[in-house]
């Protein structure tokens, strides 16, 4: 390789190298370091770790409270991404020409997004406590009053109804783009061809945003695999740890409990855990194009 | 050119971003000021020489500036701090206090961060937790500071209370204890003119005072409540059964026994079989249920002593208070254990000022100065010195002065952040119905030995 070359490849990677020093000491470094913490047992204020070999990844796996974790924060994805996503979806819709009551509507959806999780989980307990807004509207129709902290289902509820409330907004956004970007000639033959507006949506406006779908449910199910603020301001775990997720379990155990080691091999386990769900969804998505480009061929 | 420009500005960035990442060493050194002979990070904890020589800039009149964190017992908490900072600066102007009020939810987080990346407070606010600051070499032992004039204020007990390793790590600062609180029109009104003084006849007047009050078949004025963010009420009955807090190491519970299940069997009573406890899905926060006891709702609340001034600043209910009854134990220590806990103001051992930050502790513990913060607060002082200029014909701070000069404090562990987590978890698995007393206690057991390996 002659010197010029040479010269032309080291400009070239200069200009990655701030991403790099970035991307080295604030992600390879800490994860690298996870991995030690994790075969090692002590706290962040001992000079030295004690080996502990695979004893936290044990400790982890038996661990009640652990399971428990894992349970509801499943509970949660499971419920929380096709709620979010239908809701984002069916919004979009109704907003997705411009109009002044669409442009209302998106300054209204915006909001959540611009308040901070503190400011939104005092603003959710406040409107679902005892004698908040929400029981008095459940008192007006005559119904009982709902302690949604104090049930182990309705404190799930609360906190879901918070993370849609917070986080659900920002897919209609995603798929109002979305439905503006698409080609205004498929919707015209569409109306042609007599398709009705719920025709219209389901058999033109969804196939064509079929990206922003996969995109926002892999986003989406990542989040909800992170849920950790809403868990800590609403609810603190409770009642009896229904509302516990891993990464609220990781907190508690890694800064609460002082046993760092586990916290890092529970946090292995769960990335673990989230590659593979991540690894199938992949799978999934290369089967269904793969057959597309074969049906093409064919 | 361009090119070389771009380079230049790459390496920039990149000396920038590194720039950033760097800082201290970890150990409380500042650039700068490595040359000060400061006494930094773990080396210090033991004191000794070295101890002066971060008084340099005092002496020459350079201002020192301080941090003291402290978690909150009032509402007026930065209030109260600043003007005892005020007085301390009138004896030393060039020591300036930097107070910050840390929330009690996050305290221990913050001040394992701080003191790990070599950040910590100068003087810290500790309790049950500081062994753990202790034993890993965070904070400074006042053996060489505190002489006997300053020690002869405080009983042995707190002292011994304030040691780790038979160094004495703080100077006591705040002595609290728990009572019954109660409603003295309710009593009245019930014709109960006895306070109870045994758990048979407190069960008794909880019953008397659970009534139907409008005649709709609910409940509506219920005898007692607990308050559920309170970990530590519900031990008393525990503890006055016979059973031990912590177990030898204190690692885990020392009431995995029949006399812990027969404390807790008691609470479960009164939630479950009695129900004249105010019930959990009544409240949903602590604020909701403050205010049964606030409106004339429920008649009795244990809690520590400084929420008189908390209760009273929030109602006017005719306020009455006695002593926690006592349990079947058959030792009085035991059988009229009432939560009780001892605060103390410590020197980090990474601080550059430890003269500095030693004037300001002794100062604060002076009896006159102290007083101004324990009186606003409710609390009582460890020093029976101050105790005399407080409170004065004050009938509820005096029913918890006769338990302040025998004061049974439960030992601090490593493991008491811990214990407070999974209390809480115990109670509510009893007074849900969801758990035997049995289970519950066994379920808390191994989850601490999950945490502790013990």
């Amino acid at each position: 390789m002659d010197k010029r070359k040479i010269r032309d490849y080291a400009i070239s990677y200069s200009f990655l190298l701030p991403f790099a020093v970035f991307f080295i000491v604030f992600t390879l470094i800490p994860i690298g370091y996870v991995f030690y913490l994790s075969v090692h047992d002590g706290n962040f204020l001992q000079a030295k770790f004690d080996w502990a070999g695979m004893k936290n990844f044990k400790d982890v796996l038996i661990t009640p409270d652990f399971q428990g974790a894992f349970k509801n924060t499943f509970i949660y994805m499971l419920i929380e991404v096709p709620v979010s996503q239908f809701l984002g979806i069916f919004f979009a819709l109704l907003i997705r020409k411009k109009t002044r009551f669409s442009h209302a509507c998106e300054i209204i959806f915006f909001l959540p997004m611009l308040i901070s999780m503190v400011v939104a989980s005092v603003l959710i307990s406040y409107i679902i406590s005892n004698n908040g807004p929400l029981n008095l509207l459940i008192q007006f129709f005559g119904m009982q009053p709902i302690n949604w902290l104090n049930g182990k289902f309705s404190a799930k509820m609360a906190v879901m109804i918070l993370e849609l409330w917070k986080g659900g907004t920002f897919f209609i956004f995603v798929y109002m783009s979305a439905m503006r970007s698409l080609p205004a000639d498929c919707l015209e033959s569409a109306r042609i061809d007599g398709a009705n507006v719920m025709q219209e949506a389901v058999f033109v406006v969804l196939p064509l945003i079929r990206n922003a779908i996969i995109l926002c449910v892999t986003m989406n199910t990542i989040w909800q695999f992170q849920i950790f603020e809403s868990v800590y301001m609403l609810t603190n775990g409770g009642p009896l740890g229904a509302t516990q997720t891993v990464i609220y379990e990781i907190y508690q155990y890694s800064f609460k409990y002082y046993r760092v080691g586990f916290g890092a091999a529970a946090s292995l386990v769960f990335l673990l855990v989230i590659l593979v769900i991540y690894g199938l969804e992949n799978l999934l998505l290369r089967e269904k194009e793969t057959g597309k480009r074969r049906g093409r061929h064919e | 050119m361009k090119k070389k420009l771009a380079m230049l500005l790459c390496a920039g960035m990149v000396m920038g971003l590194l720039a950033g990442c760097g800082g201290g060493n970890g150990k409380g050194e500042t650039p700068g000021n490595e040359s000060a002979g400061a006494e930094t990070g773990k080396d210090a904890a033991s004191g000794g020489d070295e101890a002066s020589a971060g008084s340099e800039s005092e002496d020459s009149g350079e201002a020192v500036k301080l941090t003291f964190w402290k978690s909150p017992h009032s509402d007026r908490e930065d209030e109260i701090w600043a003007s005892m900072i005020a007085e301390f600066n009138k004896e030393n102007p060039n020591i300036q206090v930097e107070f910050l009020n840390v929330a009690w939810d996050s305290v221990v987080e913050k001040e394992t961060a701080a003191f790990a990346a070599g950040t910590g407070p100068d003087i810290s606010f500790q309790t049950e937790q500081f062994p753990l600051y202790a034993k890993n070499g965070y904070i400074l032992s006042l053996e060489d500071y505190a002489d006997e004039a300053k020690r002869a204020g405080y009983p042995a007990s707190a002292l011994e209370y304030c040691s780790y390793d038979g160094q004495l790590m703080g100077i006591p600062f705040v002595a609290l204890n728990s009572v019954m609180f109660y409603n003295k029109d309710m009593f009245a009104e019930a014709g109960i003119t006895e306070v109870p003084t045994t758990w048979e006849e407190m069960e008794e007047v909880a019953k008397k005072l659970t009534l139907d009050k409008d005649g709709d078949g609910q409940t509506d004025q219920w005898g007692m409540m607990f308050e559920m963010d309170d970990y530590w009420q519900p031990l008393t009955y525990i503890i006055q059964a016979g059973a031990d807090q912590w177990n030898e190491n204190l690692t885990n519970i020392g009431f995995n026994n029949e006399q812990g299940i027969e404390g807790l069997t008691f609470f479960d009573k009164l939630y479950n079989q009695d129900k004249v406890v105010l019930p959990l899905e009544k409240y949903s926060s602590r604020d909701e249920e403050r205010a049964y006891f606030y409106n004339g709702q429920v008649a009795m609340f244990p809690q520590q002593i400084h929420y008189t001034n908390i209760i009273k600043e929030a109602s006017d209910i005719n306020l009455g208070a006695f002593a926690i009854p006592a349990g079947p134990a058959a030792d009085e220590a035991h059988a009229k254990w009432n939560f009780a806990n001892i605060g103390m103001l410590a020197i980090s051992s990474q601080t550059q000022h430890p003269d500095a930050a030693w004037k300001f502790v002794e100062f604060i513990t002076r009896p006159e100065i102290e007083k101004t913060y324990l009186s606003e607060v409710g609390f009582f002082s460890p020093q029976l010195a101050t105790n005399d200029l407080m409170y004065e014909g004050d009938e509820i701070m005096a029913v918890a002065a006769e338990g302040i000069a025998s004061l049974q404090v439960s030992p601090a562990s490593d493991y008491a952040n811990a214990m407070m987590q999974n209390l809480k978890i115990l109670y509510e698995n009893v007074a849900r119905g969801e758990k035997s007393p049995a289970d519950a206690i066994s379920g808390m057991y191994d989850a601490m030995k999950a945490i502790s390996g013990e």
